[in-house]
């Protein structure tokens, strides 16, 4: 004991100088780093500030309070703490103001995501694989998605280009290079007219589903059998990874499954 | 000596510190008007400047590891002789060192808060940065002007330093002060931002969302603290408490209180944006009442065990209070438009008004503290009259106070948000009432054979109905305790149970996954209420003080004596000696009184260190168990006789406040625990991906750092040191009967050195003598109050222990007594005004029905995929 503390005391004033060196090391250069970005030199590229609006961004904070005040309230009830009488009239004053909210930012994101469903039905249109149904709205529509998730028109269409690689396998970016590469040869609505075919129809019911389809949408069956194995698969990560955006679509599969 | 000039460089940092927090404040102000590139380059400044407090402390630290006396402040809180740890603990074992820490955990906290705030809260950013540099050039303009760590000495340089105070070397010092201040400088980060909210006018919910972590960090490194304050105090001070009303205890007690209001208010902002001028007044009160603290403590106004070295930065944080009150003010008068609520209160029966409640009861309480603390300072100003409000007084009043407290904790939770119906409510209490109705009875009908009887005998500290009351209340304070303990018990088991249940029910699962799921769902409530728990066990732990038994003998060697279920034996004394101090043990062996078993061997010691000879440290044995720990000092030993004597008290229920402080320390973990919705919420954005990482590593860090000092809070054992003059003094007093004891508690040693102890407890020749006068003439007839006024007029009103209830005096409970009353009035007031003013009606905004119908449809959407996780 007494040789560690001996030990000890000849090695920490070398602890401590090392450290007051790169801390003096670490304060120049983030002087230096500061300076250069004060003159503008340092790219601002990283700092996405520019991109929501103050109203959206108090909007999404706002929805995400009601929203956990209207499940608070719904396992309030559920634990028989709030009466069914009350319970109805705060949901229902809760909801209309949840519903104020999420209409307001509809109506903020409609022009970016008319544009999003434009380019990416521009896109889809000049693949092979069209006609596509993304979300179950027919290209070219100009209605918004019901439950596609409020986010900024940059972020959906990296979304949009992840969900492509995972349902495709096609780079985004190499996509619209074969486009343009194509253009000549391919007429877009040909292209979709050849691939109407190759829809699933359920074994049991008949009904046509999506491509992509696991299960049937109407009767629920399995579809794996029809579908190709790899297809399936990675219509799955797609699902898993594209999450909130691809609601609508889960929705109506769900349903059916029900 | 060193080769390098450290005083120099020392003080060349200081003042580039305080260059770069200028800089980097000016930056911000730029990139306030929304220059992107400014608020780049104002992040790297605040690094910059986090760097430059890291190679200022290293510095000093340097300077501690090599002796270099040549600065004062080294000079005079080291010694050759200390060890390397204890060389590293000096850095804020004194004042000026401790600034410099101080700046160092804030940098440590914003470097922390700079790098979370990484792409997120933009348009706060500039301001929260601005407010910490702000807080960052206080610290250095303090330490640059008038206490600074560097300075050297102007003559002679000493051959060796003084050596830090005695009482200062042990583990607990290691950890306690740095615990604390980073409960202290925690709170700066949430204040920035309900800063930035004020300045930039985003007040809804938002920065309330930005600051809950930070605040929730800071509240519990506080907490830390406070508990390890209290073992410091139990297990080094050598007096047999742990908490004592000391004006430093105070001082980190009134940021926690406000602070604990701050966290349980926000919630309703967040919730439903009500009480947003609110929020931000009590997040600005609580960031106030730290530096009021520090001032308090450290201007020396006000007399405290404590004893900081005294010195004229008190008035330097006179104008930073000023300068607080007036921005702070002024900012929410600027703003108060914008903090108009978008919900009102539903019904007085709603969480939301038990929220009010408890804030209305915490604030209460730190007003009550406030006064009380500052009331030797406002007398003196007012009327040139020193008073002592001593220890006594606290205890008396802050008992009712608690109990309403942990009453609102247990009603709280059975009250459901917005608004709560009779039959429901009555279901909601039926299990609770139950418990404590159990629990009374028990109480009443085992509890003396226990030996913790329901009713305590209580003296008064006021001979007017007041005190009749208080006393009347502290007498029955056992039972309702336990009574109350019962009932939130009841009621946190019922909230688990009942959302179990749902759970069960709903979603199929298996009770314990139900548990599970239902804690991951809302973390932050049921951590909560694992920390409500915590305080339960803390209350119990409290209420065991009404029982302490205590006896003090002077014993020679094979003799023994009795207190509570124990015999204890005297050994003899064993002397040992290490170069930096002589130990004198007292070995004692315990014996259960009735059975005769031999439980063990305790041994309290003194400690003479050879820096201070003329400070002897008591060293306290205590062997601790479930029910109750054994406390043993040695008052004093004559080595020649071998006589020792020893004061042994027996304090049921103590080991229940440590383990409620661990309960509560994991309750506040599991709360700040990211929820798998934050989680979720950042992996939708998948830009900002890698940050989820890092955030869990910072959560990972924080969590092993919280779970290292619950063990430290554990690991208290039966040693301890210390003792300043005033535990010289406590020793040997028997108490002949209650009438004696009620006067000699309300009069306090007027012999000049023992910080003025009570006589009841203080063990000095000169209280010795006066206790025999004042026996004396209570033999003669005199009464308690006869004795009390003429003691008063002998050595003046700071001799009486308890300010009397007259006269101004009784302004010291009448005014926040009054206050809060006055208070609650309002807040009925408020309630019923805002109930009756209704919900404003909310119609859909002239919408057509299949609209709604596709909104109704997104909404219950959202809401299952919120309930899915």
């Amino acid at each position: 004991m007494g040789s560690f503390i001996r030990i000890l005391s000849i090695t920490l004033p070398w602890v401590f100088m090392p450290l007051a060196a790169a801390a003096l090391l670490f304060a120049l250069y983030y002087f230096w780093q500061s300076l250069r970005a004060a003159l503008g030199l340092v790219s601002t590229a990283d700092i996405p500030g520019v991109v929501e609006s103050e109203t959206r961004r108090v909007l999404i904070e706002k929805k995400k309070a009601l929203l956990e005040g209207l499940a608070d309230l719904k396992f309030e009830r559920d634990a028989g703490k709030i009466s069914d009488d009350d319970y109805e009239r705060l949901d229902a004053e809760l909801r209309v103001k949840a519903k104020r909210v999420l209409k307001l930012l509809d109506e903020d994101v409609r022009p970016f995501r008319r544009q999003a469903v434009a380019m990416i039905a521009e896109r889809l249109s000049s693949t092979s694989r069209a006609p596509y149904r993304v979300k179950g709205v027919p290209i070219g529509s100009e209605d918004p998605v019901d439950g596609l998730d409020p986010v900024e028109a940059p972020e959906i269409l990296r979304v949009f280009d992840d969900i492509m690689e995972q349902y495709f396998g096609v780079n985004a970016e190499q996509a619209s290079d074969e486009v343009s590469a194509d253009e000549v040869s391919a007429d877009a609505g040909k292209a979709s007219e050849s691939a109407e075919p190759d829809a699933l129809h359920c074994s049991s019911c008949g009904t046509r589903n999506d491509l992509d389809a696991e299960f049937c949408k109407k009767c629920g069956s399995a579809l794996g059998a029809q579908a190709d194995e790899s297809g399936a698969d990675a219509a799955a990560d797609g699902e898993a990874e594209a999450g909130d955006e691809a609601d609508a679509d889960a929705d109506a599969r769900d349903g059916g499954a029900a | 000596m060193p080769i390098i000039d450290i005083p120099f460089y020392g003080n060349l940092v200081l003042c580039l510190i305080l260059v770069s927090a200028a800089y980097t404040l000016a930056m911000s102000f730029g990139a306030a008007r929304g220059r992107t590139h400014m608020l780049i380059s104002a992040r790297y400044g605040t690094y910059a400047t986090c760097a430059l407090v890291g190679l200022a402390v290293c510095l000093l630290a340097y300077a501690f590891q090599t002796h270099d006396f040549r600065i004062r402040y080294v000079a005079r809180y080291s010694d050759r002789s200390m060890t390397p740890w204890y060389l590293v603990a000096s850095l804020w074992g004194g004042q000026d060192g401790s600034l410099l820490w101080w700046a160092f955990l804030l940098s440590g906290y914003t470097a922390a808060a700079t790098r979370w705030l990484k792409g997120r809260y933009l348009e706060l950013q500039p301001f929260v940065l601005a407010t910490l540099m702000s807080i960052f050039i206080f610290f250095i303009v303090l330490m640059l002007f008038a206490a600074n760590p560097f300075q050297t000495y102007v003559s002679t340089i000493p051959a060796d330093g003084e050596g830090l105070n005695p009482l200062l070397q042990n583990y607990w010092m290691i950890i306690h002060p740095p615990s604390l201040y980073m409960g202290f400088v925690g709170w700066s980060v949430p204040f920035a931002f309900a800063i930035s909210a004020l300045a930039t006018g985003r007040l809804h919910e938002e920065w309330i969302r930005a600051a809950r972590l930070w605040a929730m960090i800071a509240w519990t490194f506080l907490s830390i603290g406070l508990m390890l304050g209290c073992l410091w105090s139990y297990e080094e001070l050598g007096w047999g408490g742990y908490w004592a009303w000391d004006p430093v205890e105070n001082a980190s007690f009134m940021p926690w209180l406000v602070g604990t209001a701050y966290l349980h208010s926000a919630m309703i902002q967040e919730r439903y944006g009500m009480m947003k001028v609110w929020n931000v007044f009590l997040m600005c009160l609580t960031f106030f009442m730290t530096i009021f603290g520090t001032f308090l403590t450290r201007s020396g106004m006000i007399a405290s065990v404590h004893s900081f070295a005294r010195s004229d930065i008190g008035i330097y944080f006179v104008y930073y209070m000023v300068f607080l009150i007036i921005g702070i003010f002024a900012l929410i008068f600027y703003r108060l438009p914008k903090l108009k609520a978008e919900h009102r209160i539903v019904s007085l029966v709603s969480r939301e008004f038990a929220f009010l409640l408890n804030n209305w009861v915490l604030l209460g309480m730190m007003v009550f503290v406030l006064v009380a603390t500052t009331f030797p300072l406002i007398s003196d100003f007012l009327r040139g009259e020193e008073v002592t409000v001593g220890p006594g007084f606290y205890n008396k009043w802050m008992v009712p106070f608690g109990i309403v407290l942990l009453f609102l904790a247990g009603i709280g939770p059975l009250i459901s948000w917005r608004k709560a119906t009779g039959k429901n409510l009555r279901r909601a209490l039926y299990v609770p009432t139950v418990f404590a109705i159990v629990m009374r009875i028990a109480h009443e009908l085992f509890g003396s054979a226990l030996g913790l009887p329901p009713v305590v005998a209580s003296d008064q500290i006021y001979d007017t109905f007041t005190g009749e009351l208080l006393a009347t209340v502290h007498a029955h304070a056992p039972v309702v305790s336990s009574t109350v303990c019962a009932f939130v018990v009841g009621s946190v088991a019922q909230e688990f149970w009942r959302g179990m249940k749902v759970r069960i029910r709903n979603k199929k699962e298996n009770p314990f996954k139900a548990l599970v799921g239902l804690v991951k769902r809302a973390r932050r409530r049921y951590g909560g209420y694992l920390v409500h728990l915590g305080v339960v066990f803390i209350y119990i732990g409290f209420t065991g003080a009404a029982y302490d038994q205590e006896r003090e003998a002077a014993l020679t060697v094979g003799a023994t004596m009795d207190v509570g279920d124990y015999r204890v034996r005297y050994d003899g004394p064993i002397s040992k000696a290490d170069p930096n101090k002589r130990m004198i043990f007292g070995k004692l062996t315990l014996f259960d009184r009735e059975s005769g078993d031999e439980l063990g061997v305790v041994t309290p010691a003194k400690f003479i260190y050879r820096t201070h000879p003329d400070m002897p440290t008591t060293e306290v044995a205590i062997r601790s168990r479930i029910g109750e720990d054994l406390y043993v000092i040695m008052s004093t030993i004559d080595p020649d006789t071998q006589r020792g004597t020893f004061r042994l008290i027996v304090r049921p229920l103590v080991p229940w406040i440590w383990f409620g402080g661990l309960l509560a320390l994991f309750g506040s973990l599991i709360s700040m625990w990211p929820t798998a919705r934050e989680v979720m919420e950042r992996a939708e954005q998948h830009a900002r991906n890698k940050q989820r990482r890092k955030d869990r590593g910072a959560a990972a860090t924080l969590g092993a750092l919280l779970i290292a000092s619950s063990f430290a809070l554990s690991g208290g054992t039966a040693h301890a040191q210390s003792d300043s003059s005033s535990t010289l003094h406590a020793g040997t007093v028997e108490i002949q009967n209650p009438t004696e004891r009620q006067l000699f508690s309300r009069l306090l040693c007027q012999c000049g050195d023992c910080a003025r102890l009570p006589m009841h407890t203080c063990g000095c020749s000169w209280a010795e003598d006066h206790r025999a006068e004042l026996r004396e003439r209570l033999e003669r007839g005199d009464t308690v109050q006869a004795i009390q006024s003429t003691w008063r007029a002998q050595y003046g009103p700071a001799a009486l222990a308890i300010p009397s209830d007259q006269g101004l005096d009784r302004a010291l409970w009448a005014v926040p007594v009054g206050g809060a009353l006055l208070a609650i009035g309002a807040i009925f007031w408020l309630g019923r005004r805002w109930r009756d003013g209704g919900d404003v009606s909310e119609t859909g905004s002239a919408s057509d029905a299949s609209d709604q119908d596709a909104l109704d449809d997104a909404l219950d959407d959202e809401l299952r995929r919120l309930e899915d996780l």
